[in-house]
């Protein structure tokens, strides 16, 4: 005997009033396929935007082999490492905010793309990296100074790619600034953080879902030929946009686009791909049935209960273990509110900030 | 109104200044009271020095607010990472002419500013600076250390440095150690001027322009300076004792 309709066979998450209206706010778990298992030596590295740090942090702090290729020299303390951004993420490359750059640090990384781009000064005559703007807390000396640490950096980036066993991403932005002579594309507008701003050498531009699936695709066919067992992981930013440069856009309009492009051609390489998986920490955040909480009062700051749930639900189901709702809160903070909960990351160093700086 | 007394309370390179005191006598007799004193810790079971904690807190108390005490702790950290060659070899690159643009293979590059953190974060830990300064009402200054020596007279001169052979771990290069140095002493600077603490720089006619010791300065050791550059120095404290600029 044939059921009436297909949906009779979906299992309960396939149905919205069982799997999200009727369910209480930390049961809510919205993950769809997602065949990757990591183990306790699994080499898992990370990089993305801002929202990247916390997963970056919580894998530390959970028992995970978060990998860092690039840990700076053995005289350096924890905590000197760590107010120079070692261990930030599995490189010292900063934030990597569009597809675009992810794909353009793998082919510098590989000496396929060297930019023309040369060395940006801020205001206070600091030299930085225009691809790394904020890595080098007191900036570098000189323009060599800053090229030989960047060749060690994108050294490191060869030897993680190489060795990595899975590689999550988080995706930010679809909007870039890329330079017109070679198309190099900046973690932040020049002038903003450093640099100055030329509409002569300077392009604004908002990736397409093909941009988007094509750079992806295009990283993962230089990271296969490092490393043809690498595994990796795509989620989305759920962090609003600071600013939008797009032509006439509200910001939240501009927000919406950029997700919403992120969230399909994630979805896209994942079906077309096998070593690409998704994971919905775009959705654990910003679903209504949270109905906000998981913000801060800034409605963009991503508050620690709700890294919290996002960590709780990977570790589930790339790692097989069940963790209770409150048991990463404690471990990861003992603060009582939810201002200073989201206030004790801010001081992850997310550059947009710079977009709104009062002048 | 009776000269300032000067009381300078350090380690071991408090030694420069004991011994170049009579040089510097014989050429400023009218200074006021003047008195050197490493103070006293201990290091395998063997206790250095000559002036313990609670009499060190006596003679400050004792000090008025016009006399001097000037401090010699923090600064040493050019040494002790950097004048044996780390089992991970560094460079660092000369901030005005990079001219040796080239890092050697194998050699970790550290950025002139992370290592400047690597030393603040090191000196702001410091407790006996804080502490000495805390008791007294005198001014109060920190010298710098003496720059760094020639390879070939460290080299010479050193067998073991901090349980480890010279002949089998190398010096870093000493321009190398001379940049280490000058980027030790600005945070050195920095560190004291948080603390409200005046900064002694070496005497002017003993560096040179890699930020060496010049050798006729040099102890007869690796990283020490001698009775001639201690009485140098007591001459830079006899001027700001007086109130007059240092040249």
């Amino acid at each position: 005997m044939f059921p009436p309709n297909p949906y009779k066979l979906l299992p309960d998450k396939a149905f919205w009033r069982r799997s999200v209206a009727n369910r209480a706010k930390h049961d809510v778990d919205p993950v769809g396929i997602f065949n990757l298992t990591i183990l306790e030596q699994t080499k898992v590295a990370t990089a993305g935007s801002c929202f990247a740090q916390h997963i970056a942090r919580h894998l530390r702090k959970s028992g995970y082999n978060y990998y860092v290729a690039e840990n700076g020299h053995p005289l350096l303390s924890s905590e000197v490492k760590e107010l120079n951004n070692f261990g930030t993420f599995s490189a010292r490359y900063g934030n990597i905010y569009t597809a675009r750059q992810l794909k353009q640090l793998a082919q510098r990384a590989l000496g396929v793309f060297r930019p023309d781009e040369g060395a940006w000064r801020n205001a206070t005559g600091q030299i930085l990296d225009p691809f790394r703007p904020t890595v080098q807390p007191g900036g570098f000396s000189s323009e060599a100074e800053m090229l030989a640490d960047r060749a060690q950096h994108l050294n490191h980036v060869r030897e993680m790619f190489a060795n990595l066993d899975v590689f999550i991403f988080t995706l930010g932005l679809t909007e870039c600034w890329r330079s017109k002579s070679d198309g190099a594309v900046f973690p932040l507008c020049p002038g903003v953080e450093g640099g100055d701003f030329s509409e002569e050498s300077y392009g604004f531009y908002n990736q397409s879902v093909d941009d988007v699936v094509n750079d992806i695709n295009d990283f993962m066919s230089m990271l296969k030929a490092m490393n043809p067992t690498a595994q990796v992981v795509l989620t989305v930013s759920p962090v609003p946009l600071m600013a939008t440069a797009e032509p006439g856009s509200h910001v939240l309009d501009a927000t919406t686009y950029s997700k919403a492009v992120l969230r399909v051609a994630a979805e896209s390489i994942r079906k077309e791909r096998s070593d690409v998986h998704y994971f919905p920490s775009f959705e654990i955040i910003t679903g209504i049935f949270s109905r906000g909480s998981y913000f801060a009062s800034d409605l963009r700051t991503v508050t620690e209960e709700g890294v919290s749930h996002v960590m709780r639900l990977f570790i589930a189901h790339a790692g097989g273990r069940t963790v209770s709702p409150n048991a990463l809160d404690e471990a990861m903070s003992s603060a009582s509110s939810t201002e200073q909960i989201a206030a004790a990351f801010v001081d992850v160093e997310c550059d947009e900030i710079a977009l709104d700086r009062p002048s | 109104m009776d000269n300032p007394r000067i009381v300078v309370i350090g380690d071991s390179h408090t030694r420069a200044l004991l011994k170049g005191y009579e040089d510097f006598r014989q050429r400023f007799p009218s200074t006021g009271q003047i008195s050197i004193h490493w103070l006293q810790s201990e290091k395998a079971g063997l206790i250095r020095g000559d002036l313990s904690l609670t009499d060190a807190e006596t003679i400050l108390k004792s000090l008025a607010p016009n006399d001097l005490l000037v401090l010699s702790f923090m600064g040493t950290l050019h040494n002790i990472f950097g004048l044996l060659q780390h089992e991970q070899p560094f460079w660092v690159l000369d901030a005005i002419s990079p001219d040796d643009n080239n890092v050697p293979a194998g050699h970790y590059l550290f950025p002139r500013s992370m290592l400047a953190t690597l030393f603040e974060h090191h000196h702001t830990k410091n407790k006996k600076v804080p502490l000495l300064r805390h008791w007294t009402r005198a001014r109060v200054y920190h010298l710098a250390t003496p720059p760094p020596k020639a390879d070939s007279f460290v080299e010479a001169k050193t067998k073991i440095y901090r349980d480890r052979a010279v002949s089998e771990a190398g010096i870093t290069p000493q321009r190398i150690r001379g940049r280490m140095w000058s980027i030790e002493m600005e945070c050195v600077s920095r560190v004291c001027k948080t603390l409200g603490i005046g900064f002694v720089a070496p005497p002017s006619p003993t560096i040179m322009s890699d930020y060496l010791l010049r050798s006729e300065y040099y102890e007869d050791d690796a990283t020490h300076a001698n009775a001639t550059y201690g009485a140098l120095v007591l001459e830079q404290l006899y001027l700001l004792a007086a109130d007059t600029l240092i040249p």
